[in-house]
């Protein structure tokens, strides 16, 4: 992928082929923004741009043997580091810290890519500051964080800092037709409800079934919830419990559809809705509830998607949340 | 690509580069061999990019080409192949090799060639010409001293210096130092230092003969290529300065002695063997005419008297049994001076009568009781 074949985030875009075309690229990045707006595929085509050996206009060519090895993962002079378990540990830093020192393969620079650096711990924080302040010509250190607030401040200090905006929803669909072969109406739908993150916008569209079937599955689990049964509430918890990651899809998806239920009972119109498509059954189910109970449950699930974040156990979160549920009624 | 090869010569080749390839390298390209034929050379490399191995044998060929074979399943198959003539045919158009051996047939999937790290080429000449075996006994006197600690990378490597006709090998953990000169036999215009990770050069040590034909060796911008007729290693540099080793080499001593190598490595042997558990010392009296090696511990003491000549003043210093032992090993000699500047300061050992060698050693504090 080339600098500029990508889609929004122009300004950064613009600055960072300025980098490479005037060979004045600083040597660390902090890449700060919403999981899935494209940090990582921007770090990646940058990487390439600095490694390519005939940049145009600041961009990689796309054909030379350094282009080529980028895109297939096999350039030995851009290095990737991404959490092991839960964190990034001391250990890949030293790793890192030791490739650092070593001088170039291929060409003139090393390019490191370091993703979710907020998951570092703090001793391989700490370990990686010297080298992120001073690193040995040629060498630069982009760090990825959708939490950059989660990082020291004496990281975030010395590197220089990007910040991505959301996309809009009509940059969303361009990729999401680039990437996916969804069909329109899934594009459309999910290009609304993405956040402005493609990057979510296409692992909801590469679930199984689609995003139409996924959110087919989920709405069987909330439908008529709050008039289940204790027992039937925590067999349906257990469904979407297994994976952590499936349980945050879950909870997003019940964000979106309790936020329709909401916006539906306060407007009675399908435009201001994520699942228009889907107006008759919201409207029927909006009414179902008050608006103070729909208020309730949406904390809820918020507040369960923090815990999960914070890594509370996604089974017990997941079962509390359903319980919760069923008694909203 | 095609070409006929015997399975000794492959199996050869294969065993010398495999050393270099990490079959779980984060890098798909890197788990596998480059395969190259070029005229009637089938050329193979093997690289982690830290090191990179490329030993060429002689096979007959029938179309040039090159491919990328993974390691996990091309060495342990031609290992396990008849010893009769083996033919690799890759597919035009694909990544897949047809290995044909007899009337049986095998295909592996590889990577594209081009996929793989290439070096950059060599700008300046031929370097240096040092016979093999030399060579590998250069490496055997100073890796030792090489550090293992990652935090202070210029000390994991050793320091190559070439200026006019010497050539010099340095390694140094900052608590020993070993040093050996060499002479060329044509002189080097330009002078060019560089340090190489003793990773590698102990992989170079394992790799070169004990041959008098020579290697040579050629430092660039960011590799040091060592190269025989049929087997190239590229090893990258460590970035960074490496630190003024010859302002600390003493050049006054308080105290000299010459001792027998082998009387003096057993003795300090034996009485490590009594030394503390976690602090290893051993106790060097210099006397008049003799050196006394001794430990006293809960556990018991030791006493060896080893006759020799002293000159200066009398002395009493504390080694690291083991740091004494590495360094009186790799000095290669029946004889050795050792020479102190005093109780707490650096001892430098020498073979006796040979200039090109020394090793720098900082004694032990003496242990509590």
């Amino acid at each position: 992928m080339k600098l500029a074949d990508l889609t929004g985030h122009e300004e950064i875009i613009r600055a960072l082929r300025r980098a490479v075309e005037q060979n004045r690229a600083s040597h660390a990045y902090l890449f700060a923004g919403p999981e899935g707006v494209g940090k990582t595929t921007t770090a990646l085509a940058f990487g390439a741009a600095l490694l390519c050996r005939n940049p145009e206009q600041g961009d990689a060519c796309g054909r030379c043997r350094d282009c080529r090895q980028v895109a297939a993962r096999n350039h030995p002079d851009l290095h990737r580091l991404v959490p092991e378990g839960a964190s990034i540990k001391i250990g890949q830093v030293r790793e890192v810290l030791r490739l650092i020192t070593l001088s170039p393969f291929q060409g003139q620079r090393q390019v490191f890519v370091v993703e979710q650096s907020d998951l570092m711990t703090q001793e391989a924080a700490n370990c990686l500051l010297k080298t992120l302040e001073e690193p040995p010509a040629g060498t630069v250190l982009i760090l990825i964080s959708d939490r950059p607030h989660a990082l020291l401040p004496t990281i975030i200090s010395r590197c220089q800092v990007l910040t991505f905006q959301p996309l809009l929803p009509e940059q969303v669909s361009v990729i999401l037709k680039r990437v996916t072969d969804a069909p329109d109406e899934e594009v459309e739908l999910l290009s609304r409800l993405s956040g402005g993150c493609p990057g979510r916008a296409v692992r909801l569209a590469g679930t199984e079934g689609g995003y139409f079937g996924l959110r087919q599955r989920m709405l069987e689990l909330a439908a008529g919830l709050n008039r289940a049964s204790l027992a039937e509430a925590l067999q349906r918890a257990a469904a979407v419990a297994g994976d952590k990651e499936d349980a945050l899809t879950c909870l997003e998806l019940f964000l979106l559809w309790y936020r329709d239920l909401l916006v539906c009972k306060e407007t009675g119109t399908p435009e201001l809705l994520f699942n228009r498509d889907l107006f008759p059954l919201i409207d029927r189910e909006a009414r179902i509830y008050s608006r103070g109970q729909l208020l309730r449950v949406i904390k809820e699930i918020e507040k369960t998607r923090d815990s999960l974040l914070a890594n509370v156990n996604t089974r017990l979160a997941m079962e509390m949340l359903f319980m919760r549920l069923a008694g909203a009624g | 690509m095609k070409f006929n090869a015997s399975k000794p010569a492959l199996m050869h080749a294969i065993n010398a580069v495999q050393k270099a390839v990490s079959p779980r390298s984060p890098l798909p390209v890197l788990t596998g061999i480059l395969f190259e034929v070029t005229g009637n050379r089938l050329y193979l490399t093997g690289s982690d990019t830290e090191l990179t191995i490329q030993c060429n044998i002689e096979v007959e060929t029938e179309t040039e080409g090159a491919i990328v074979l993974p390691i996990r399943y091309i060495s342990d198959l031609v290992r396990s192949l008849p010893d009769i003539p083996i033919q690799f045919n890759s597919i035009p158009g694909s990544t897949s090799v047809i290995i044909t051996y007899g009337t049986s047939q095998v295909s592996i999937h590889g990577y594209e060639p081009e996929q793989y790290p290439r070096l950059p080429s060599i700008n300046r000449g031929t370097g240096i010409q040092v016979p093999q075996d030399e060579l590998k006994e250069m490496l055997r006197q100073v890796l030792f001293a090489v550090s293992n600690d990652e935090t202070r990378p210029v000390f994991t490597g050793v320091l190559m210096q070439v200026d006019g006709k010497q050539f010099r090998l340095v390694a140094t953990d900052t608590y020993r130092l070993a040093m050996k000169n060499y002479q060329l036999e044509e002189e080097i215009e330009q002078p060019v230092r560089a340090i190489i990770p003793g990773k590698t050069l102990g992989e170079v040590a394992r790799l070169t003969g004990n041959t008098e034909e020579k290697i040579s060796i050629i430092l660039e911008e960011n590799h040091a290529f060592f190269s025989t007729a049929d087997l190239k290693i590229a090893s990258r540099l460590i970035a960074g300065q490496y630190p003024p080793y010859e302002q600390v080499i003493p050049r006054e001593f308080v105290t000299r002695t010459r001792v027998t190598t082998r009387e003096i490595m057993d003795a300090t042997e034996r009485a490590s063997l009594l030394a503390r558990d976690g602090y290893p010392v051993v106790k060097f009296t210099l006397q008049e005419n003799s050196c006394v090696v001794s430990v006293q511990t809960q556990a018991g003491w030791i006493r060896e008297e080893i006759s020799g000549l002293v000159e200066g003043e009398p002395l009493e210093i504390w080694f690291n049994a083991r740091y004494m032992s590495e360094s009186l090993r790799a000095l290669n000699s029946d004889e050795l001076c050792l020479e102190l500047t005093g109780p707490l300061s650096a001892a430098v050992l020498r073979p006796a009568g040979d200039d090109s060698y020394l090793s720098l050693l900082l004694p032990a504090k003496p242990p509590k009781d």
